[in-house]
């Protein structure tokens, strides 16, 4: 989730209106923003929707505002002047970074605030709705600075310009190796050097890693931008670009288009329009819930900053291509509805009759669990993510499914068997009374051969001494409270004491081990309590339950 | 009607005796003792005195003034040795009680003098340390006492009681009637077979006995508050999804969800998810489902690699469980799981990596969003017993219209507890779906801390085993 800081008195002064701490809370609210934190005039605001980049700048926000509040209803102004400043793109890039969008803005009226909105916007779309850099890399340049025609192309990577932020030139292949920002996004471009440089053989900017430090730099007292947007997804470059314009044209800025030449075509950027979409006005009435005039759909629209119309059932909407997320009705009817305002709906009961029930594993397993309290035992819930190292002691002829990611040592793996957690459990707390008759329900998994993941059920006593005889007894009392037959035979695990274990079968088939914990690999880990017992998988178990649970 | 017991002690009772010493006899500790006495009171069988005797012991400071000696003889060694300090320097050494008692000592029996701001040494003499252990030893006279009440904190003054007890009359005929034949002691089967109950009595029990309680077993107090919110959802018709895995695909968790694969990590907390190092790929669904993802995928965000989708992961959220329900759902149907699910994150009282979550879908022909909120309601009431809920436009990749719900918690106040929409129809036509699916998904970890009346999140899970046996 994007977070942006916005100054409060640019954005009451875009909206003609102060608002205090609660409105403004309860207005972002609804426009799927979050107030953070509010620092003398700055505000934290985390913009939730990330299909929504327009609203990472407080005119975005602003925007938004406006509509709801009744301020200013139905789509933005905003107005392009033609002009001949040219764009030429090189054949080479167009399997690199195939694409440029560019615009420039005449006549901005900065300050530290709005520097400031400019950068982080510029940011945060790159970022989330730019892919971190690989869909979309937003560069502002000082358009005075710049003698056009612009040349976008491939360069040789001892090419040497200073980048924004050094006080020497670097060439193109020491920005990739030596600096952060190529370091991180270097890899974007695989080995290639894409540059614009202007007429005068002036590097503007090595997209998408980094502008010039000369033209590249933008100040409070910068009235003349140059945008380009360089990426390989066109549809959201267009946007992402239209976005930007639409905060500089707030700013006073006079907005020019330009001319971008590829060697088989020329086209016009920016493309700032009113998108017309229609759609199925019955299907929307339908599931919107709300009985609603077509009036009045078409004000709680427009105070989203969409047009629309009624016709034969149909719905046309328009509005402007800053936003790429109205794809179907239920996108509309989400606007309405917020438009309406969600407190203010009317809740409905649902009216369906269903039967309720528990899974069929949750009953056995609730089963399990009720035999084991009745014959005094204590349930423990563990975490299924365990130690490595404890793991290893027991996994016998598994395999233990590690974790690429792992927060810490102590879960860096997940359980092959319940007695993983219950060690590690008793390895961090020694503490225990004697004598102690422990169980758990839980969820292991493991490979061998292929990956199993099974419900399993184990049983742990403790005291001075303990015996086979202490985890038999429960083990025979809890066949017999589930009519399953089961045999034993003799195995051979080294976490158990040999002589003083064995296989669990039923119908012939392992589904456990019993025995006594062997000494010496408790003391490895500093345990120092005999322990008896044994561990059941229940997920084979319950094929043998014939009869309802 | 007395016990063995009790005869023993008003035996040694012809002469008056001391606790202590009936104690020392019977070779019995003072406590049973003491509680017999109070028993043979209360029946009229002797006389019991209570006697109380003051004394002196050394406090904790005095009990330390026997290893580092009285301040005044720390100070008059000190000036010894140096002949002078400064008044600065001896506040260093002793603190403010000491050194104005010291001072005023020493001066009084003229031992030092004060010039310019220092402690001048005259002569030594002797100070009282020695008495110290003769309190300690209880072996002291008045005079002793009297060098110390007047200074603060050394000795203090404790009571001690002492019980003397001698047979009354009452008693006396107690003894001569006392015959232990004629109790029965054992209740046994022989009680029965020869019919002993007739003719005596059974011995009295001490009921006020201390024993130990039996042991008990107990569900684990986290899983039956999960338990509890199941029934609760089962009263409401909802019957419990089956088809949970700890392990998924990418495809499970993400891809059938209508988010875009190349979704940066850390925009949405389901993509912070865990890998797993040793398979590289698991196929854990049908293959024509996987093919309509893949094309969905394609229209929406342009791309979709299949290696990704087959990559496994700990389950990051119940409502990829969800998505595996809408393969073959009832309609209409409703249904429910709460299960653990899985996200990186850092571990603190706050946070941790594994948690339980209450997810849910309904399944019908012209169900709409406002019976979801109406859904909603219900739950928050039913399980949060929450007094008022709060809607607000939400921002869910796989719903919309999409709400973040708030409710307002008797104790918490206005507490975010979730977040529901309408399953998009874009992920719908996966499945085949053309009616709307409701869902909705709920954190419960934050009501079961208050259920448990716990601060640290880690402590859902158990973290010592005896408090659990206790």
């Amino acid at each position: 989730m994007a977070t942006i800081d916005i100054s409060l008195k640019e954005l009451y002064k875009s909206l003609n209106l102060f608002l205090s701490k609660e409105d403004l809370e309860q207005y972002l609210l609804n426009i799927k923003c979050e107030l953070d934190d509010i620092n003398n005039d700055y505000a934290k605001i985390e913009i939730k929707d990330f299909n929504r980049p327009d609203l990472y700048t407080y005119t975005g926000i602003a925007r938004e505002l406006k509509g709801i509040l009744d301020i200013e209803k139905g789509i933005p102004n905003i107005k392009i002047n033609d002009s001949d400043y040219q764009i030429i793109v090189d054949r080479d890039l167009k399997d690199i970074r195939p694409y440029i969008v560019a615009a420039i803005v005449k006549n901005v009226n900065l300050n530290d605030d709005r520097l400031k909105d400019l950068i982080q916007l510029q940011e945060k779309i790159s970022q989330s709705y730019g892919r971190n850099r690989q869909k979309i890399a937003i560069g502002t340049h000082n358009f005075d600075l710049i003698n056009f025609p612009i040349y976008y192309k491939l360069a040789d990577e001892n090419i040497k310009f200073i980048p924004l932020g050094y006080d020497k030139e670097l060439s193109l292949k020491e920005i990739i190796n030596n600096t952060e920002v190529g370091k991180k996004y270097g890899y974007i471009i695989n080995n290639k050097y894409p540059i614009l440089i202007d007429n005068n053989n002036n590097i503007i900017s090595m997209p998408p890693i980094i502008n010039s430090n000369k033209i590249g730099k933008l100040d409070n007292n910068t009235r003349n931008i140059f945008i380009d947007i360089s990426g390989t997804d066109l549809e959201k470059m267009i946007i992402a670009l239209n976005i930007i314009l639409l905060t500089l044209y707030e700013w006073g800025g006079e907005i020019y288009s330009v001319k971008i030449k590829y060697d088989n075509k020329e086209i016009i950027s920016p493309q700032i329009k009113i998108i017309e979409k229609e759609f199925d006005y019955n299907k929307i009435k339908k599931h919107l819930g709300l009985d609603l005039k077509d009036e009045e759909i078409i004000n709680y629209l427009l105070k989203k900053r969409i047009e629309s119309s009624i016709n034969n059932d149909r719905l046309k909407i328009r509005y402007l291509n800053y936003r790429d997320d109205l794809l179907s009705e239920y996108d509309i009817i989400e606007e309405i509805l917020i438009s309406y305002g969600y407190n203010n709906l009317k809740p409905k009961k649902l009216s369906i009759y269903t039967k309720g029930e528990l899974n069929k594993n949750r009953k056995f397993q609730n089963l399990i669990r009720k035999l084991m309290v009745s014959m005094n035992c204590i349930e423990i819930y563990t975490p299924i993510l365990s130690s490595y190292d404890i793991n290893n002691i027991l996994k016998e002829d598994k395999d233990i499914l590690e974790i690429i990611n792992p927060v810490s040592n102590n879960y860096n793996s997940i359980r092959l068997s319940l007695l993983t957690s219950f060690l590690q459990l008793l390895q961090e707390s020694k503490e225990i009374k004697f004598p102690a008759k422990i169980f758990e329900v839980g969820k292991i998994a493991y490979l061998k051969d292929r990956l199993y993941q099974e419900d399993s059920l184990l049983y742990i006593y403790s005291n001075y001494k303990v015996s086979i005889n202490d985890s038999k007894s429960v083990l025979e009392r809890l066949f017999n409270e589930l009519n399953i037959k089961f045999d034993m035979n003799i195995s051979n695990y080294k976490f158990l004491i040999e002589g003083r274990q064995g296989n669990i079968l039923v119908n012939n088939e392992i589904i456990g081990w019993i025995g006594d914990i062997n000494p010496e690999v408790l003391d490895n880990i500093d345990i120092k309590y005999p322990l008896s017992g044994f561990e059941i998988n229940l997920s084979k178990l319950i094929k043998y339950i014939n009869y309802d649970i | 009607m007395i016990s063995e017991f009790e005869y023993k002690i008003l035996k040694l009772l012809n002469d008056k005796k001391e606790l202590n010493e009936i104690s020392k006899e019977l070779n019995e500790d003072k406590y049973k003792v003491l509680r017999a006495l109070g028993f043979l009171k209360e029946k009229n069988l002797i006389d019991l005195e209570e006697k109380r005797i003051k004394r002196y012991v050394l406090t904790e400071l005095g009990e330390k003034y026997i290893n580092i000696k009285l301040p005044e003889r720390r100070l008059l060694d000190i000036l010894k040795d140096k002949k002078e300090i400064s008044m600065d320097e001896a506040k260093k050494l002793l603190d403010n009680n000491e050194f104005s008692y010291s001072i005023g000592f020493l001066r009084k029996n003229n031992c030092i003098k004060i010039e310019n701001n220092k402690i001048i040494f005259i002569k030594d003499i002797g100070t009282d340390d020695k008495y110290l252990i003769d309190i300690k030893n209880r072996n002291y006279s008045e005079e002793i006492i009297n060098k110390f009440k007047n200074r603060k904190g050394i000795i203090e003054e404790k009571d001690d009681i002492f019980y003397y007890a001698k047979i009354n009359e009452n008693g006396l005929k107690e003894i001569r009637d006392f015959n232990p034949e004629n109790y029965i002691e054992e209740y046994n089967k022989e009680v029965f077979d020869k019919k002993l109950y007739k003719n005596k009595k059974f011995r009295p029990y001490d009921i006020n006995i201390k024993v130990k309680p039996e042991n008990i077993g107990r569900y684990n107090k986290y899983l039956e508050f999960l338990d509890n919110i199941r029934y609760e959802l089962i009263s409401m018709g909802f019957k419990e999804m089956d088809n949970y895995d700890l392990i998924l695909s990418h495809f499970w968790n993400i891809d059938t969800l209508f988010i875009p694969q190349d979704h940066p990590a850390g925009d949405i907390s389901i993509m912070d998810a865990f890998y797993i190092k040793n398979i590289n790929n698991i196929e854990d669904f049908p293959k024509d489902l996987f093919e309509k993802v893949k094309n969905t995928q394609i229209k929406y965000f342009k791309n979709f690699n299949n290696d990704i989708a087959k990559k496994p992961m700990l389950i990051s959220h119940n409502t990829a469980i969800s998505a595996r329900t809408l393969l073959n759902p009832e309609k209409p149907g409703k249904y429910f799981l709460i299960n653990k699910v899985f996200r990186y994150d850092t571990i603190d009282a706050k946070h941790f990596i594994e948690f339980n979550q209450l997810e849910g879908i309904v399944l019908n022909d012209n169900i709409n969003f406002i019976e979801l909120l109406g859904i909603i309601g219900d739950l928050v009431i039913n399980i949060i017993k929450a007094k008022n809920v709060k809607f607000y436009p939400a921002y869910f990749p796989f719903t919309e219209p999409s709400v973040e719900v708030y409710a307002e918690h008797p104790k918490l106040g206005l507490i975010e507890i979730g977040g529901a929409g309408v399953f998009r129809e874009e992920l719908l036509r996966q499945y085949n779906i053309d009616y709307p699916v409701l869902a909705w998904g709920l954190g419960i970890d934050r009501l079961a801390m208050l259920y448990l009346n716990i601060n640290d999140i880690r402590e859902l899970h158990t973290k010592n085993i005896k408090s659990l046996q206790e």
